[in-house]
């Protein structure tokens, strides 16, 4: 059992591993996840990212078999588990609250689901010992749950998880009830470790820089939907809606008025933009812009989209200056631009003064206004 | 590679998933359909058949309304009503202020000696309710030692029983208003303070609100325990009749079942409203709870201190005084002519045929009881907090739990007389064994243990299932290797709760012992009815000799089993 997931040649390399359609969950009226289908391949690393009460969770309880989805299938390994009961799937799981067993040592929580397959004493303590050693903690097998920092009760939850070589690693908002600082360096142990094993994984987070840093592609919900399916750049960069554009990174939401296919018009400007498929001219739109995105540097009259801005504020994020920019003519529109400290000072960037910037075309994205 | 692949899919059919259940699932979903049969085997069936048995005439013939009937048209039954209302309503007007005050020092004074106040004001848990009454005997009735201090009243009577009562409820209302009080959160007085409320202001804005549903649990808690009490007004009523007494009478004087089915189901209908009242209550209180709250810490007055020192010296005194008297006078060779001390009262024998063995009966229900009532009780109460799915059945068998609460001890006894001795019951053969004792009185006493255990449940985190499950591990193995040790504080105190009661509780089991199965707390009120009053406290003192001993010994193992398990539960 323990060499299937991994171990074993699959059948077919190129198919999904995981295959979720149409997967529905009603609580009573309320649509909690609503025809929700995607693939995942092998070893992948994916994310489902979205607000609270989107249906991230309800997605991984279902795929665990802990809360059944009202209808909808799902596939694992090329096999149909949408009707099974936790135990009878192949999956290991890392809860928020990690729910370490109290009163049991560290040994006994990691062995835990050892103890049921015959291992031999030898074979359990090696397996236990490897398992920590996985984890960072080796030698701490005498503690109780309640003796260890938070950041180590959640590595013993993953290696427990791991312990019965699951073929599909699932992570409840595993980092969330730890400090900042430990956050940022488990983010990386969790992602190299599940690199070194090739384990197929889906952790599902609230925190977007969480989900950037780590997934190979995010799963972006939002009320029971998928809003966006991509790998983090392109989450970032092209967001496929308003909702992602807002929820992943800062951007900035401007209203605009479409005038040809391309070109919008910003309060007395007119710019150049990215593609805007599906909208006639003379229709309302947003048009969005990440901070960062916003040129200083060589920026002339000749440069396109210039638009002139006076600062009315300048906020100080340590390495970084975060400005409010409000353009001359622009109407009311105001929006955000980030500054290195190097430009601040070589522009010699405060409030109240006039500044010219240049949004680039290529980074312009458009919605329809809704 | 980043569209949504929903378009290329072939539609599958959307109809419902019907999750298949595993092993677990099977034997957990069994194990509820058990649970909920014994509950109505033990409890539903038997008030059915006290329901029924209120529509029947001598020979079981159906006849209506006529018993009904009968009693209301009956003055000198009907007048017991009115008695039972009037005893009860004072005992809780006099109870409740007292343990409020005396509350209120425990929690929210720096007086002295806190710790034996509290365990002082815990005695009368220990006793049968027969006690107090006796002991008021000693002191005030027609051989008092202090008889001329009632001046000229008689004991025997509304005033014995409410005295009495006061006695035996108080620890009941002190423990709930205590809790209610220990609620307080300390950033409600300072913003209080910081706003310029006078210390009366405070108390009416703050303190009593934030009490108020504990007053009101109380308040009902002890009205029901006084209207559905029956030791204390057989022994210190005299010819002041209340139901509780009048079931007794007619049922086993007179043998007129139908009329006393009738008098139980008069007696349920208090029980259940304050049993109604009580829920709705206890549900506001959860929503006062707050994780955020700063526990309140009594600064020191020493005006106000010693005041609450002095009324907790007196109350707790007068219960103190109440114990040492029957103790005292189980001792006494002829009560009040000679005052010498003898062991001979305690020579059931010479009183009682049953003798001894009423008392070592006792500890053998106890016993049972404990072991096998907080077995049942903590896995029906796993059952229904942890299993998945199935709600129906998990609700019903939680509301089947929570009714034995509602149902007094001494109707619970006459419907255990009236479904388990009908001849074609096929559980006859219980009757009048050890084992129906014990099965009422696990019943009886159900619905404290189960919230108990609840509560004790619920503070485990809620995914110890889940990780179960997901490692291959099916759930009795987590249930006894995790849920178990990390629960077993809740579960010695649940022994612990079933074991006193049962030492203690007569109501119920006064209609179902038999010659064979006689109790110790039967055989008080036996002897007490054939005027051996020395060797009915005797035995009555050997109960509280017990339920204290098994009560210390409890504290003693659960303050080692804290240090042992401290590893896990404190850094």
């Amino acid at each position: 059992m323990d060499v299937k997931a991994n171990g074993g040649a699959p059948a077919d390399a190129d198919a999904p591993y995981l295959r979720i359609e149409r997967v529905s969950k009603l609580f009573g009226s309320f649509v909690a996840l609503k025809e929700v289908s995607f693939d995942i391949y092998r070893g992948e690393f994916v994310c489902f990212l979205g607000p609270s009460g989107c249906g991230k969770t309800t997605l991984l309880r279902a795929i665990a078999g802990l809360d059944l989805q009202t209808s909808g299938r799902i596939e694992q390994d090329g096999r149909d588990i949408s009707s099974l009961p936790p135990s009878g799937r192949d999956f290991g799981i890392v809860f928020q609250s990690y729910a370490l067993f109290p009163n049991l040592s560290v040994f006994d929580n990691v062995a835990y689901g050892l103890r049921s397959r015959g291992l031999s004493r030898a074979a359990m303590e090696a397996r236990v010992a490897e398992l920590l050693g996985l984890v960072g903690l080796p030698g701490e097998v005498r503690k109780y749950p309640a003796q260890l920092s938070g950041g180590q009760q959640q590595r013993i939850a993953v290696a427990r998880a791991l312990a019965i070589s699951p073929g599909l690693l699932l992570l409840d908002e595993p980092l969330s009830a730890l400090d900042a600082r430990v956050r940022v360096r488990l983010r990386h142990e969790i992602r190299a470790l599940q690199r070194r094993l090739g384990v197929t994984t889906i952790m599902v987070t609230h925190d977007q820089e969480e989900a950037l840093t780590m997934a190979d592609r995010i799963v972006v919900m939002n009320q029971g939907i998928i809003e966006q399916i991509g790998t983090p750049v392109e989450i970032y960069r092209h967001p496929a809606t308003p909702f992602v554009a807002d929820f992943v990174g800062t951007m900035n939401f401007l209203d605009a008025t479409l005038v040809a296919p391309g070109r919008v018009r910003l309060g007395a400007v007119e710019v150049a933009c990215g593609a805007s498929d599906g909208l006639v001219p003379g229709a309302a739109v947003q048009l969005c812009f990440r901070p960062e995105d916003v040129s200083v540097r060589q920026v002339e009259r000749s440069t396109p989209n210039v638009v002139d801005v006076t600062i009315e504020g300048l906020e100080f994020l340590g390495s970084f200056c975060r400005g409010t920019l409000k353009p001359l003519d622009g109407g009311p529109n105001e929006f955000v631009a980030d500054f290195s400290i190097n430009l601040v000072r070589d522009f010699d960037l405060a409030v109240g003064r006039n500044l010219s910037v240049a949004l680039p075309a290529d980074r312009l994205r458009i919605y329809p206004k809704s | 590679m980043a569209t949504i692949a929903a378009d290329a899919r072939p539609a599958t059919p959307l109809s419902r998933v019907r999750g298949r259940l595993d092993r677990d699932d099977w034997i957990m979903r069994a194990s509820l359909a058990l649970a909920g049969l014994w509950l109505v085997v033990t409890m539903v069936l038997p008030l059915w058949s006290l329901l029924s048995k209120s529509f029947e005439d001598r020979a079981g013939g159906f006849v209506g309304f006529a018993n009904y009937a009968t009693y209301f048209s009956n003055p000198a039954l009907t007048y017991s009503i009115i008695n039972s209302l009037e005893v009860s309503l004072i005992a809780t007007a006099i109870t409740i202020p007292l343990a409020f005050v005396y509350a209120y020092a425990l929690t929210r004074s720096c007086m002295r000696l806190k710790g034996m106040f509290r365990a002082l004001a815990l005695i009368p848990i220990l006793a049968p309710s027969l006690l107090p009454a006796i002991s008021f005997i000693y002191m005030f009735g027609n051989q008092g030692i202090v008889r001329d201090w009632l001046f000229g009243q008689s004991i025997y009577g509304p005033l014995g029983i409410i005295m009495a009562e006061v006695f035996y409820c108080f620890p009941h209302a002190l423990m709930i208003i205590v809790t209610a009080l220990s609620l307080a959160d300390s950033r409600l007085y300072e913003a209080a303070v910081s706003l310029g409320a006078s210390k009366p202001r405070i108390f009416l804005t703050v303190t009593l609100p934030g009490a108020r549903y504990g007053l009101i649990s109380a308040a009902f808690v002890v009205f029901t325990l006084v209207i559905t009490d029956f030791g204390i007004p057989k022994v210190i009523g005299g010819r002041y009749n209340v139901l509780a007494t009048d079931i007794y009478k007619q049922v086993i004087g007179q043998q007129n079942f139908g009329m006393g089915a009738v008098v139980g189901m008069v007696l349920l209908a208090p029980a259940v409203l304050a049993f109604a009242v009580d829920r709705l209550v206890q549900r506001k209180q959860v929503a006062l709870l707050s994780a955020r709250a700063v526990p309140l810490e009594p600064k020191p007055n020493p005006r106000f201190d010693w005041i609450m020192f002095a009324f907790c010296a007196v109350v707790g005194g007068a219960i103190f005084g109440v114990l040492a008297v029957a103790g005292w006078a189980s001792f006494i060779k002829f009560w009040p002519y000679n005052l010498s001390l003898t062991l001979d009262n305690y020579a059931f024998g010479n009183f009682d045929s049953a003798g001894w063995s009423s008392y070592w009966n006792s500890l053998e229900l106890a016993a049972w009881t404990a072991v096998i009532g907080t077995a049942i009780i903590f896995c029906v109460a796993y059952l229904v907090e942890k299993s998945k799915g199935f709600l129906l059945g998990r609700s019903l068998v939680q509301l089947l739990a929570m009714l034995p609460l509602a149902v007094p001890g001494l109707v619970l006894g006459l419907c255990y007389i009236f479904f388990f001795n009908h001849p074609s019951n096929p559980l006859v053969f219980l009757y009048g064994t050890m084992a129906i004792l014990v099965i009422n009185t696990i019943t009886h006493f159900y619905t404290v243990s189960h919230l108990t255990a609840v509560t004790a449940l619920k503070q485990l985190d809620s995914e110890f299932e889940a990780v179960s499950a997901s490692l291959k591990v099916p759930f009795y193995v987590t249930f006894w290797k995790v849920t178990v040790p990390v629960c077993l504080p809740a579960i010695l105190d649940i022994s612990i709760y079933l074991f006193v009661n049962a030492m203690t509780t007569v109501s119920a089991v006064i209609f179902i012992y038999s010659p064979d199965t006689k109790l110790a707390s039967v055989a008080v009120i036996n002897m007490d009815d054939n005027g051996m009053t020395t060797a009915a406290t005797a035995m009555a003192m050997m109960i509280v000799y017990t339920s204290a001993a098994v009560r210390l010994a409890h504290a003693l193992v659960t303050a080692g089993l804290q240090r042992r398990l401290q590893a896990w539960r404190k850094r």
